[in-house]
This record gives C-alpha cells, sequence and structure tokens, in this order.
C-alpha cells in the first residue's frame, strides 16, 4: 500500500505507535459510538497486530523508512477497519476533516 | 418597517447555513461523548451554544452602536451599496472556497486555526471551556458573518424601538437553530457518524443554499433600501 504525503509547508511529525497505543486509540472511538466493546476488542487486536507487523517488514511504502504520520496511520486504520466496521472505519477516515 | 425585518430574518437564516459551528460542536460532540456521562456531555452542549449565541449577540448590539456612532441612524444608500457588492463577493466565496475540495467537510480556515479549535473541542472538559468555545467558533467565522450582522444591525436600527430586541432575539435564535437541532437529534439517538454523513452527502447543497441566501440579501437590499431610498 502506497501512502501518498500531501505537500504541507509544515511537515507532519512522524509518531511511534504500539500494538497497545493502536487497541487503545480503536477502543476510544468505539466508545464514542457506543458500538459493543467485547465484539470491538475481538478485530481489535487482530488490526493492531497486522499494522505493527507491517510496519516491522515496511510493507506500507512511506517515503523514509519507518517513518508514519498520524494521517497515514488514519488512513492505514480507515483500510483494515472496513472491513469489520464501516462506522469506525469512517472514524478514522475523516479524522481531522471536520472542519 | 417590513423589508427591516425580513432583512434580519433573511441575515439570520443565511447564519445559520454556515459550518463552522455545526462543525465545531460535531467535534465537542465526539470528543465528549467517550469521556462523560450523557448529562455532562449534555450540559456541554447547552454551554456551547449559549456562548455561541451569546456573542452573536453581543456583535449585532456592538455594531447597532457603530453605525449609530457613525451614521446617526441606518447608513445611507451609498454606503448600503458597497455592502451589496461585499455580500455578492460573499457568495461568490462561499461558491468558490467556503469547503475545501474533496470528499470532506474541511472549511477554507487556515490548518492551524482548524487543529486549534480541534484540539480545544477535544480537550474541552468544564462548561466554562464549552462556553468559550462556543464564542471561539462564532469568533472564527467573522469574515462571512460580519457582513450579515452589519446588515441586521443597520436593519434594527430602522425598526421602532418596541422591535428591535425582538429583531435581535430572532437574528441570534435563528443563528444558533442549527446547533440546537444538531442536540435534539443526537439525544434522539443519531451518532456524530450519521450526522458528518449527512453533511457530507448534502455539502453541495448546502454550500449552493449559502451562496443564493448571500446573493438574494444583496438584491433585496439593492431593491427595497438602496433604490428606494
Amino acid at each position: 500500500m502506497k501512502l501518498k504525503r500531501t505537500k504541507t509547508k509544515k511537515a507532519e511529525r512522524p509518531i511511534s505507535v504500539t500494538c497497545a497505543s493502536i487497541e487503545a486509540d480503536i477502543l476510544k472511538e468505539a466508545k464514542t459510538l457506543r458500538l459493543p466493546l467485547s465484539a470491538v476488542k475481538s478485530y481489535t487486536k487482530i488490526i493492531a497486530k497486522k499494522v505493527i507487523t507491517n510496519l516491522e517488514e515496511q510493507k506500507y511504502k512511506t517515503p523514509k523508512k519507518n517513518d508514519l504520520t498520524q494521517s497515514e496511520l488514519n488512513s492505514i486504520l480507515a483500510k483494515e477497519l472496513s472491513r469489520y466496521n464501516k462506522d469506525l472505519s469512517f472514524v478514522y477516515k475523516n479524522r481531522g476533516k471536520i472542519i | 418597517m417590513k423589508p427591516d425585518m425580513f432583512i434580519v430574518i433573511l441575515a439570520g437564516v443565511i447564519h445559520a447555513t454556515l459550518q463552522l459551528g455545526i462543525g465545531t460542536l460535531l467535534l465537542l460532540y465526539h470528543a465528549s461523548i467517550g469521556k462523560h456521562v450523557k448529562k455532562r456531555t449534555r450540559e456541554l452542549a447547552t454551554n456551547y451554544i449559549l456562548g455561541n449565541g451569546l456573542l452573536t449577540a453581543l456583535a449585532i448590539t456592538a455594531m447597532c452602536f457603530i453605525i449609530a456612532l457613525l451614521f446617526s441612524g441606518p447608513m445611507n444608500p451609498a454606503v448600503l451599496t458597497i455592502v451589496a457588492i461585499a455580500l455578492g463577493a460573499l457568495a461568490i466565496s462561499v461558491w468558490g472556497f467556503y469547503y475545501r475540495w474533496g470528499k470532506s467537510t474541511e472549511l477554507w480556515l487556515p490548518k492551524s486555526v482548524a487543529k486549534f479549535i480541534n484540539e480545544r473541542a477535544k480537550t474541552t472538559n468544564s462548561n466554562t471551556e464549552a462556553f468559550s468555545l462556543g464564542m471561539l467558533a462564532c469568533f472564527a467565522e467573522a469574515p462571512f458573518t460580519i457582513i450579515l450582522i452589519t446588515i441586521a444591525a443597520n436593519s434594527i436600527i430602522s425598526l421602532p424601538i418596541s422591535l428591535q430586541l425582538l429583531a435581535l432575539i430572532i437574528y441570534t435564535l435563528l443563528s444558533v437553530f442549527p446547533l440546537v437541532i444538531l442536540r435534539i437529534a443526537i439525544r434522539q439517538g443519531q451518532t456524530t457518524v450519521d450526522i458528518q454523513r449527512w453533511r457530507i452527502k448534502n455539502k453541495n447543497f448546502l454550500r449552493v443554499l449559502s451562496g443564493i441566501g448571500f446573493f438574494t440579501l444583496a438584491l433585496f437590499i439593492i431593491a427595497f433600501k438602496v433604490l428606494k431610498g
């Protein structure tokens, strides 16, 4: 999956991601959407593990190796979540795009 | 009297079609629902709406004072013509760049301002912060609302004294009406995702509606205030 970075005056800072941080983030969004957390937990672990594994194997073709920005992570999670829950996927796709 | 009251109502309706206040309230809801109990979220939303409404009312009142001070009454036709031209320019601006291009409801705001409002909405925990956020959202929309407020203030001054307060209240209520609708919709069970989906789906309609509103108001002022005056 090739990620397109938009040119901005101030480049977005890369962030460090872990399985736990991804899981916590997804569960927080699921709580906001009033989704049943027991169901969400089951696929959250799978997604978090997949993202970290792909990142370590450098499967995401980012311009710099092991360098992931928040918006790139949001688009990756939106794609992964689209298979499990459309609403959660929508939230990640539209993060920072409400106003 | 009738054209002036209609101008106030139309200006209020156009103000209601602008999206920054709604977007910020949606962000506040989204951030708050996961963090706080329902009652707390409702209190934050109420304070946000009050902050937004209060700043709008204060802005109109201040503008009434400024117009009365500068012109010793309502604005003269020459100034109203300039205001009508500005409304026409705003109509084109709304059609052109009020929304950023793409399948989202991102607005014309500089990224830094949008990010700041985003962060404030996420970290709002008290009623005071929610109230301030409402005022901030109202203030950030000023480039598009200042002309509407000026027009409404000019019309309010032209009304009989017995109707001026009523006109001010009508404008304020109309400007916060979408926020109240949003609050009711969420209370009824709609999620922030449903509402955001609706906004994206109807983005073009809202854009056209706003632009037509600005244009109509400009034509109305030229017809009933400039040419007739």
